[in-house]
């Protein structure tokens, strides 16, 4: 017994001594940050996964819309006249630094770039097929270029983050516009270099970033720039490559038949199964008819002005504009008159047929660059570069399919005074891209901005409301090193 | 048994050597309640001659001399002396005992007299504990113990508090650690109040190094009863109380609200939307719709005792409460065994284990709601229907909500407790391993039917999710102590290892679109409510995490004479949350302290009855991080869909920074006390001073959105202090005429400064308010850890001229952007125009005083105590009315609102968003407030007729918790708390509120 007594406690004292691996509690379920980027399949998890931000509320959902059509002069906040106030602050120009919507597309983009930076910076480190390997970060690196274009295009100057930033690197400060593009340019260039184009991607894989989207994207870039030479090369490229082919019938782009279509150059793809929700985006809801049949938000409504802008019985604007009355485009509900708002309308482009999980989960794919852009940049460019029939027959090829059948409506343009051509081509972008979120920068490249919106009855200052305010968050985090756009 | 035959030859032979004797009598009595004392001693000073009273408490003592001192003593009373002088009959009114100085209490690994502690150690009993109608140990403490601040978590059911020893002392984690019968733990919602024997809450370093790097933010024992060897005791306790929302917001009325929203309309230029505000009346305060007078009960019954070779003590408990919020409440079963074993003289073993049951049903959150929603509305509109909240304004209607959003259910079983073994080797030198084991089972369940109230407040799929949670925590200790005197040395050494080891597990899944009448819930349709029905939408996730340490420790405790008292200790603890280089922390401690009473000079100076002076030093660290907060894993489910098939691709990135470097943050603290007693003890005593010094931070500071990271990383960020005072005051007696009554006043000073920022910073914003994601706080060195940050008001633009004349916002122009009636902000720098440099301080969240007010007075069974606290010298920042995400119901202060010229200097004009929503001076308000938190009135049956009954005791009682509040502040609570972030600590986004709570109870013993 006494033996035991005392044996005991030293055996208890040697037992609990213990080894460094008892400390090692690796995370479960889990990719460890040291185990990844380890293989081939590690370089497609994280290529997918800066797609996958695409669909996020954050990228192109509420302020998206927000800080696009809503402030232009395309479209009014819509919905009931109190709900989302800060989006009516940005309709009616009255939002300051503390406004969310700026500021969640800030957080947004960055998260999205710094996806980006990451699969750009480490799947060079991982040992796999070659090919492979280059267009995974192709398409990384086109996906960076297209999240800076909207962030220069809303904020101008902007901290320029092309890697994972260490701890000591975390004070910067604005890179100039002109730096910004600068790497936005080298990026399409790096990325058209590997890219392959859209019909040599396997069918499954429509959607990933292809040449052809990474010049068009990069003709809209010299546009925004007022390069129009390069414009017009790139958006020549891209209509030459045979690739691509306006789809016949306006109306159906939007629906899900015109998914992946022949016009598309770069959408994102989104979808909802019974199985599985996620795979949906809240682009649809927002913007979807609020009353009866409920299918959203109501937000985005199209304006007076807008509606005004297109020509004697052009198909564009049923097709683009559903209203108080008019059946569904699959023909399952009339719109009811919603009692609590004056004159409802709603944005037709982004309605989509009823889909298991509700309206939260959109399965309607966002049409990022369509072949009609691409035409329109090229007609623009050409203008501009002084070649009146080149400009005309792009122009043209748009009026063209919009007409359909109908040969008494939008005849073809013959205007070859530079100027005049010049405002068809602005109206004809008006009307053909409208309430696909291309207004604000539209207005904003071409110098209307303040006429257009002074004519909208909005109180637009100039060298101000060009562009919006650094988020007063991200000023106070920064330690004085980010400094505030004029006016605000 | 050799005693009882030696005492009567004794006393034989006293007798034949003393001539002239005398027989006393009397009846020794307890001086507070009258009551007889059984089996109480007296004896004849110097000698063996004595006896012990009958249940009478009477006595009678033969041969006692005319001019001999007799003592008469008790467990638990102080000791009489008192003289003969021929007198036949002494009646005796015994005190109970008070004084401090032969308290035992717990300490880290061991116990110790109060009086050799050489650190700031307070105490509460078990029955100041259980005397508060609550669930939670620590709302009980709330008042009790100077330097430790309580805040109520929220009011609802079964919430527990935020505990903060000595300020907010880190940035990240403040809460303290708690040690309940030697399990460590960072719930203590397993013990329940009427089980807790004593709290010990270890201040300072001396105290807590022993508990290492978790020993930072202050250490709470909580030791449960346990048996005495005697007769069993049956204890039956029980209250039954009702709560009501302690105060309503004053929220305009329909008509109010209309006019309000008329005027914002205007000054937006906006059409009218109400014609004629007049005609709608009070309408709905959506406040009475969703609280209540909610019940609350407790019934406990327990069974103590022992024999020599064991002691039991069985507890049950149940606890039911419902929630002030309409459709939630919280049940709580609790059984306790606390036994102990004699193997042999040498070998004890032994447990205190408990099983918990918990059943939840939560409160859909509606609190926002009805804080928005319009009161032009009706809950139910004529038609019978629920009324549409969101015609005007975006928040669904609460009354809803409450009835299709109710099924939220959770349920969990918890076993906690410690098997221990004690093993005496020689004299003083023992081997204790306590073996801890907590295991919780959590399961939930939520459904959300079909419905649709409006286009907006509707719910298209109905959906199910539910969930199982499973957490083990153990914990193994073996440590060896020595204990011995030489001659005036008293030595008591400990030394031992301890391992820890945490493991969690959650597995959930959700569904949609369950079949059959599942949406119909006013039916029965529990059984409906499984995941295998669900037919679309599944999602299914397993997750596990978990954490290790291994600690070693050392303590000498070591006095001289009893007079001059020495603690050392050190620990070394390892975790698993460090990286390899990181992982090893030391934190050691030094305690000294002067028993001055017991010097010579000292010691016949009859008014002074204590004084000690004790002085501490030592680190202790903090290491309240994730396990992966060094190297988060890789973000996954980040799926890209392609191609015309839409399928996904699966995603997965690194989408947040790794951070190898993370070291351990440590705590420098100093504390220099004194502990006095006065005429007899009657005024106690006891004033520390102290500085806690934090460096090296644990925090997950914000940082700048172009950073990219989705969460910011955990660093080792800023220094702060801590300095301030704890004061405790007392006196206690008793008159001639039995009424016993004490004043009890604690008063604890605090001063938060922070001294760095870490490398290159110079400021941290954090606190988000409002909706663009305004940051209401910004620490900077110099000033309090989350102090407010934003404009001053001037006061509010009259008119033109003052528009003109007044700086503006960069870029406001007068009449364009800005109109008379906004605010007119500070121009602090005095550059002519208002940016965000104009911002400036704005108050501290942290009281820098907070005080407590204790009375307490018996009377002859009677007995009756109040708490009066509060605090001073803090703000809140009442984000509420700051963030209008539309319009919105409004509190009746903008019914103040500037309508025109020498209306309003303070509120501006009626505006729904812009301009007048900065954080500024207009949303601070004063956190002060003067609270009576408990009184109560007990009566307690005299022995003679509770013995009738066949009980020990028996007491009766009512109790107001919450009584009454002295406060400007318009929330619910100034008491507001934010989840522990000290950055955002005194921000109000509308919390659950505390309830007004009236209970009557009783407590007996057989």
């Amino acid at each position: 017994m006494k033996k035991i007594k005392f044996a005991l406690p030293l055996l208890l004292l040697i037992v609990s001594s213990c080894k460094d691996s008892f400390f090692e509690v690796a995370p479960r379920g889990q990719l460890t940050a040291e185990s990844f980027f380890k293989t081939e399949e590690h370089a497609l998890l994280a290529t997918n996964a800066v797609y996958n931000i695409l669909r996020n509320w954050e990228i192109h959902v509420f302020s998206y819309i927000g800080c696009t059509d809503i402030l232009s002069d395309d479209a009014d906040k819509g919905s009931e006249p109190n709900d989302a106030t800060f989006l009516l602050e940005m309709d009616n120009l009255l939002f300051d630094a503390g406004n969310l919507a700026p500021k969640t597309l800030w957080d947004g983009y960055y998260r999205a770039i710094f996806r980006a930076n990451i699969a750009i910076e480490r799947i060079p480190e991982i040992k796999m097929n070659a090919a492979l390997q280059q267009r995974l970060i192709a398409e990384a690196t086109f996906l960076r270029a297209y999240f800076y274009f909207n962030l220069v295009r809303w904020f101008g100057d902007v901290p320029l983050v092309t890697k994972q930033l260490t701890q000591d690197e975390f004070k910067q400060s604005r890179a100039k516009t002109s730096d910004v593009y600068a790497q936005i340019i080298k990026d399409l260039k790096a990325a058209i270099d590997v890219l392959p184009e859209k019909s040599k991607y396997a069918p499954e894989d429509l959607g990933r970033a292809t040449k052809g989207a990474a010049k068009g994207l990069l003709a809209k870039v010299y546009l925004t720039q007022k390069d129009y030479t390069n414009a017009e090369k790139y958006a020549l490229e891209v209509i030459n490559s045979n690739e691509y082919a306006l789809f016949p019938d306006y109306t159906r782009i939007f629906t899900t038949e015109g998914e992946n279509s022949s016009e598309s150059v770069f959408e994102v793809g989104a979808t909802v199964t019974t199985e599985r929700y996620d795979g949906g985006s809240q682009y649809n809801e927002v913007q979807g008819v609020r009353g009866e049949p409920n299918l959203g938000w109501g937000f985005n409504r199209p304006s007076d002005s807008f509606i005004l802008e297109f020509e004697p019985g052009d198909p564009r604007r049923d097709a683009t504009v559903l209203y108080e009355g008019e059946v569904l485009p699959d023909g399952s509900a009339i719109v009811q008159k919603n009692p609590r708002i004056f004159n409802s309308r709603f944005n037709q482009k982004a309605w989509v047929p009823t889909h298991p999980g509700g309206n939260g989960n959109g399965p309607g794919n966002i049409r990022l660059m369509r072949y009609a852009d691409v035409l329109l940049i090229a007609a623009e460019a050409a203008n501009e570069n002084g070649k009146t029939a080149v400009a005309l027959g792009y122009l043209n090829q748009v009026r063209k399919r919009a007409r359909g059948a109908n040969a008494n409506i939008l005849p073809d343009v013959t205007e070859t005074d530079k100027v005049k051509l010049r405002e068809k081509i602005w109206h004809e972008r008006r009307v053909e891209l409208g309430l696909e979120q291309q207004r604000w920068f539209d207005l904003v490249r071409t110098g209307q901005a303040e006429a257009a919106l002074t004519k909208h009855g909005k109180s637009f200052t100039k060298n101000k409301h060009e562009l919006l305010p650094i988020p007063q968050a991200e000023i106070d985090l920064s330690a004085g090193t980010l400094v505030q756009n004029p006016g605000y | 048994m050799k005693k009882r035959l030696l005492i009567p030859l004794f006393l034989l032979f006293s007798w034949a050597i003393v001539a002239q004797v005398i027989t006393v009598q009397g009846k020794i009595t307890d001086a507070k309640t009258g009551e007889a004392l059984v089996g109480a001693s007296v004896v004849v000073k110097g000698t063996t001659n004595g006896t012990i009273t009958d249940v009478e408490g009477q006595y009678s003592l033969d041969k006692v001399s005319p001019n001999a001192q007799l003592t008469f003593s008790y467990v638990g009373y102080l000791a009489q002396d008192v003289a003969v002088s021929s007198q036949r009959t002494l009646n005796i009114a015994l005190e109970e005992e008070t004084s401090t100085l032969k308290e035992v209490i717990v300490v880290g690994y061991g116990t110790q007299k109060k009086s050799d502690v050489t650190g700031a150690v307070a105490s509460v009993k078990g029955k100041d504990i259980a005397s508060i109608a609550t669930p939670s140990v620590q709302q009980a403490l709330q008042g009790k113990i100077a330097g430790v601040y309580v805040t109520p978590e929220s009011g609802s059911p079964g919430a527990g508090a935020v505990i903060r020893i000595r300020g907010t002392g880190t940035l990240n984690n403040s809460n303290p650690f708690y040690v309940v019968d030697g399990l460590l733990s960072d719930d203590i919602s397993f013990v329940n109040p009427n089980d807790v024997e004593s709290v010990e809450v270890l201040k300072d370093a001396s105290a807590t190094a022993i508990y290492g790097s978790r020993g930072a933010n202050g250490v709470i024992i909580v030791t449960t009863k346990r048996g005495k060897s005697g007769k069993p005791v049956i204890g039956l306790s029980s209250y039954y109380g009702s709560q009501e929302l302690l105060k309503k917001i004053p929220l305009a009325n329909a008509t109010e609200y209309a006019t309000l929203r008329n005027i914002a309309a205007k000054n937006f230029g906006a059409p009218q939307p109400y014609p004629n505000p007049a005609a709608l009346g009070e309408g709905t305060d959506w406040q009475d719709e969703i609280f209540h007078t909610a019940p609350m009960q407790n019934v406990n019954l327990s069974a103590r005792g022992g024999t020599d070779a064991m002691t039991y003590s069985i507890s049950g408990d149940y606890f039911k409460q419902e929630g002030i919020l309409q459709n939630g409440d919280f049940e709580r079963l609790t059984l306790r065994i606390n036994n102990e074993y004699k193997l042999s003289k040498a070998i004890k073993i032994g447990h205190n284990f408990s099983i918990i049951n918990t059943k939840s049903h939560y409160a859909p959150g509606v609190i926002y709601n009805a804080y928005y929603a319009p009161p032009t509305v009706a809950p139910i509109d004529s038609a019978g229907k629920f009324g549409n909240t969101t015609s005007d304004g975006s928040v669904g209607n609460p009354v809803a909500t409450r009835y299709y959003e109710r099924y939220n259910d959770g349920s969990g079983f918890r076993t906690a407790g410690n098997f221990y073994l004690d093993l005496n080797l020689f004299k003083g030198l023992t081997y204790r391993s306590n073996f801890g084991l907590d295991l919780a089972n959590n399961e939930a369940k939520r459904f959300v039917p079909v419905f649709r109230v409006t286009d907006l407040q509707k719910n298209d799929i109905n959906s199910l999710s539910a969930s199982r949670s499973k957490s083990i925590n153990k914990l193994w200790e073996n440590t060896m102590s020595y204990d011995n005197t030489f001659g005036k040395h008293h030595i008591n050494l400990l030394a031992g290892v301890t391992a820890q080891i945490d493991d969690n597990w959650f597995l959930g899944g959700t569904g949609t679109n369950l079949p059959g009448d599942v949406n119909n819930i006013e039916g029965d349709i529990e059984d409906l409510l499984y995941l295998r029905a669900a037919t679309q939408g599944f999602t299914v996730t397993e997750s596990s995490s978990g954490w290790r340490m291994f600690s070693q420790l050392y303590r000498t405790n070591y006095s001289y004479s009893d007079k001059y008292l020495l603690t050392a200790s050190m620990r070394i603890d390892k975790s698993s949350k460090f990286g390899k280089n990181k992982r090893t922390g030391i934190f050691p401690s030094i305690g000294l302290g002067w028993r001055v009473k017991e010097e010579s000079f000292l010691k016949d100076v009859d008014w002074l009855s204590n004084l000690k002076l004790r002085g501490s030093w030592g680190i202790t660290g903090n290491d309240k991080i994730d396990q992966n907060s060094k190297s988060p894993p890789v973000t996954d489910k980040l799926d890209a869909i392609f191609g015309n098939s839409e399928k996904f691709f699966p995603g997965a990135t690194i989408t947040r920074l790794s951070n190898p470097n993370l070291h351990w943050e440590e705590t420098e603290q100093m504390d220099i006390g004194f502990e006095a007693g006065f005429l007899n003890n009657r005024l106690t005593t006891e004033i520390d001073w102290y500085k806690r010094t934090t460096y090296d931070i644990l925090s997950s500071l914000p940082i700048p959105g172009f950073i990219g990271a989705s969460d910011p990383p955990v660093v080792n960020s800023a220094s702060v202090f801590n300095q301030g005072f704890d004061i405790n005051l007392g006196w206690r007696d008793r008159t001639k005429q039995s009424l016993g009554y004490n004043v009890n006043v604690i008063v604890s000073t605090v001063h938060n400064e922070v001294i760095s920022l870490g490398e290159g910073k110079t400021e941290i914003f954090s606190g988000g308010v409002g909706e663009g994601g305004k940051l209401g706080t910004r620490t900077v060195i110099g000033l309090p850890i989350g102090a407010y940050y934003g404009y001053k008001v001037d006061g509010v633009f009259q008119n033109t001229e003052e528009l003109n004349k007044y700086p503006k916002r960069t870029g406001e122009q007068a009449n364009k952007d800005v109109f008379a009636g906004d605010l007119r902000y500070a121009d602090t720098n005095g550059d002519g125009v208002i940016t965000d440099k104009d911002r400036t301080y704005l108050g501290s969240p942290i009281p820098d005083l907070t005080y407590t007010l204790n009375l307490g007075a018996d009377y002859k069974g009677l007995d009756f105590s109040i708490q009066i606290l509060g605090v001073k010298g803090n703000k809140v920042l009442n984000a509420k009315r700051l963030a209008r995400f539309s319009t919105g119901n409004f509190e009746k202060t903008f019914l103040n609102g500037w309508t025109g010229e020498g209306t309003s200097n303070f509120e501006p004009r009626v505006t729904i968003g812009g301009r007048n929503y900065e954080v500024s001076e207009r949303f601070i308000e004063d956190g002060a407030f003067t609270s009576i938190r408990n009184v109560q009135i007990g009566y307690t049956l005299p022995l003679s007729i509770s013995r009738k009954l066949k009980m020990s005791n028996f007491r009766l009682y009512v109790s107001a918790t919450n009584l009454k509040t002295w406060a400007t502040y318009t929330g619910y609570t100034p008491e507001v708390v934010n989840g522990g972030d000290s950055f955002s600590v005194g921000i109000d986004r509308g919390a659950y509120p505390v309830a007004k709570t009236m209970t009557i109870g009783l407590n007996a013993n057989f």
